[in-house]
């Protein structure tokens, strides 16, 4: 008898975690996917290198989607993905980094009509090589008209990319089945090969709706991920879209940010944004491991004035229907561990991409 | 043209002459005994109306996709038996209850929804060899009657697209082959393969095959189970074309 409920009881537990019939699960650590563009550009060993970071926002530009909070759109066109993604190519092309991170890049979505992002930037820029995580991926999401879904991180490289890696991060707390299709964070790991010498380069696209600390819980994650490489004296280049503000912030309640549209939904509150998420990664406020800023806390401080939300510095802003109001706080980190730092003054955050992306990118450059 | 209908006519009246009626014979040319119902968790309700017409229905679904299908034995021919299926589906209601924001929203809640009839029609053929082995072709096709704006996705689903794909592209031929026998006299076996040719901008193929044990208890109940395999092309080229799920089903019958 006892073998009995044994047998059901294992059949209960398969068929309760055992079944991933829509796909959305992932391994602690599994690799990562791995492309190339249609025809490679001849990549020189250069003197310096220029790293990129870009949440491009799977090609959405500025349209309102419901995500958003107040927007009802759900699934673009071909054509307009295209577009958007072209428009997004040629500012790279523009800019001519090096090595570029991505967030929130869609590869085989629904809501982006099946355009693989990845593959197309490749092939319209002269980045050769590509590594991607998916951050969000479902066979069909049954929710909102989303259906299928294939929406993550990439790192793309002029030079071979010769191992990446995507390392899950904490859930946020949610109900099973809310969480069983929702987004799964991750951090990206890359070796890129430059010549004689290598590369870690390392991507993260932190919670953006965490109201339990997950956000937090992450970013410790991934700072931990730098120190272990920094401990055995590799020397990496990491950033990504941290939905964190600077720890010397003084625009940073979450309700005084004047684009927050009055009929925000619930679901898309997010949790005040806490000073300490960053602070760890930063000389002035740590005695232990830090870490270079693209953009120093001095730099950002000489701008940030309050209730003025006009800063250099700041990549994001969530609501573009509103003429007068521009990006309002900084999310989009880069750091390296290199011993001289970044090239001095080479930082620059694109605040002209403002109809690509709600997010702009950030660039620095770093003596190789 | 009065010709053409008098000939049908004619014709129909001939063919209707015949009879053959048979429990539990879901997807052959038989039709149910006059009087007999039989229901399934998945399968229709069905009436054996007289003994050459069948009438079905999804009556669960009927609340949110009205349908009916009535199923018509015409003639054996030199042990060649024709029947023929013919559906009448009304599916705006669940595409609209379907079209929301939120959990359950397969369709965006911005979707515009026309009104939409689909009638299908399939016509089989089944040819007796032995106790073991009778062969059942088929053909069919279907038509969405759209009145009025539509402005929706397709349900890239396995199982769903190709048979949803008709509200956007107006028509839909299908074919297929069944085999299916006696292993014992209580047991049953049906292997099909069918094939939806649709349009070819995206969905170049779709095939589905099925393979299926009916267990016929006794003329209360029976049971089947199995399997359904679907390889066809989505909108999306990295969509895993080949998919599988089980089946089983308890039916009921009456009378």
């Amino acid at each position: 008898m006892k073998k009995k409920y044994l047998v059901l009881l294992i059949a209960v537990l398969i068929v309760t975690y055992g079944c991933d019939i829509f796909n959305t699960n992932f391994e602690e650590m599994e690799d990562a996917r791995m492309y190339e563009a249609k025809d490679l550009t001849d990549a020189p060993i250069p003197d310096v290198l220029k790293i990129m970071t870009w949440n491009i926002k799977f090609g959405g530009a500025r349209i309102d989607f419901f995500f958003d909070g107040w927007g009802d759109e759900v699934l673009m066109d071909e054509d307009v993905v295209i577009e958007n993604t072209q428009k997004i190519a040629e500012y790279i092309n523009i800019v001519q980094p090096d090595i570029i991170l991505l967030q929130e890049l869609d590869i085989d979505s629904k809501r982006s009509a099946y355009v693989d992002q990845m593959q197309f930037i490749l092939d319209a820029t002269e980045l050769n090589y590509g590594a991607y995580a998916s951050q969000w991926k479902a066979d069909f999401v049954p929710s909102d008209g989303l259906g299928r879904m294939n929406s993550g991180n990439a790192i793309m490289s002029r030079w071979e990319i010769t191992d990446a890696v995507r390392i899950a991060l904490p859930l946020i707390d949610q109900d099973g089945l809310t969480q069983y299709f929702y987004l799964r964070r991750n951090i990206l790991k890359t070796k890129i090969q430059i010549g004689d010498n290598e590369l870690q380069v390392l991507n993260i696209h932190a919670a953006a709706y965490s109201k339990d600390g997950t956000k937090k819980e992450q970013i410790d994650i991934y700072k931990g991920e730098l120190d272990d490489l920094n401990a055995e004296g590799l020397i990496f280049v990491a950033g990504g879209d941290f939905n964190a503000i600077p720890p010397n912030s003084v625009n940073w309640l979450e309700e005084g940010f004047p684009d927050r549209p009055d009929d925000l939904g619930e679901d898309y509150e997010v949790e005040d944004y806490d000073l300490t998420d960053m602070m760890e990664f930063y000389e002035d406020y740590t005695s232990s491991t830090w870490y270079h800023p693209a953009v120093s806390l001095g730099k950002y401080a000489e701008e940030e004035v309050e209730n003025n939300y006009i800063n250099k510095c700041y990549t994001h802003t969530i609501y573009i229907d509103l003429p007068e109001i521009d990006w309002n706080r900084k999310l989009d980190y880069l750091f390296t561990n290199n011993e001289t730092g970044w090239i001095a003054n080479s930082d620059s955050t694109h605040q002209d991409t403002r109809q690509l992306s709600d997010h702009c990118p950030v660039t620095v450059e770093l003596e190789w | 043209m009065k010709k053409i209908i008098v000939l049908l006519i004619i014709s129909f009246v001939i063919l209707s002459l015949s009879a053959e009626t048979a429990i539990w014979s879901k997807g052959t040319t038989d039709v149910l005994p006059q009087g007999r119902w039989e229901v399934g968790i998945f399968q229709p309700l069905s009436y054996g109306l007289n003994e050459t017409t069948e009438l079905s229905t999804y009556a669960l679904a009927d609340l949110v996709m009205p349908n009916i299908t009535l199923k018509k034995f015409w003639k054996d021919m030199e042990g060649w038996k024709f029947a023929s299926k013919h559906s009448l589906i009304y599916p705006t209601i669940l595409l609209n209850v379907i079209a929301k924001e939120g959990a359950l929203g397969i369709l965006p809640d911005n979707s515009v929804i026309p009104q939409i009839f689909v009638l299908s029609n399939q016509f089989m053929l089944s040819y007796r060899y032995n106790d073991y082995l009778n062969i059942i072709p088929k053909i069919g096709f279907s038509v969405a009657l759209v009145s009025g704006d539509s402005d929706f996705p397709t349900i890239d689903m396995q199982f769903i697209y190709n048979r949803t794909y008709v509200y956007h592209e107006g028509a839909m031929f299908n074919i297929g082959l069944d085999l299916r026998g006696n292993i014992t006299p209580e047991l049953e076996y049906l292997i099909d393969i069918d094939k939806f040719i649709m349009d070819k901008e995206y969905c170049e193929f779709s095939y589905e095959h099925k393979m299926m044990i009916i267990w016929k208890i006794n003329r209360r109940f029976a049971l089947s189970g199995g399997y359904k395999l679907s390889y066809s092309d989505y909108p999306s080229k990295m969509q895993k074309s080949t998919n599988i799920i089980p089946l089983i089903d308890l039916q009921i019958g009456f009378k």
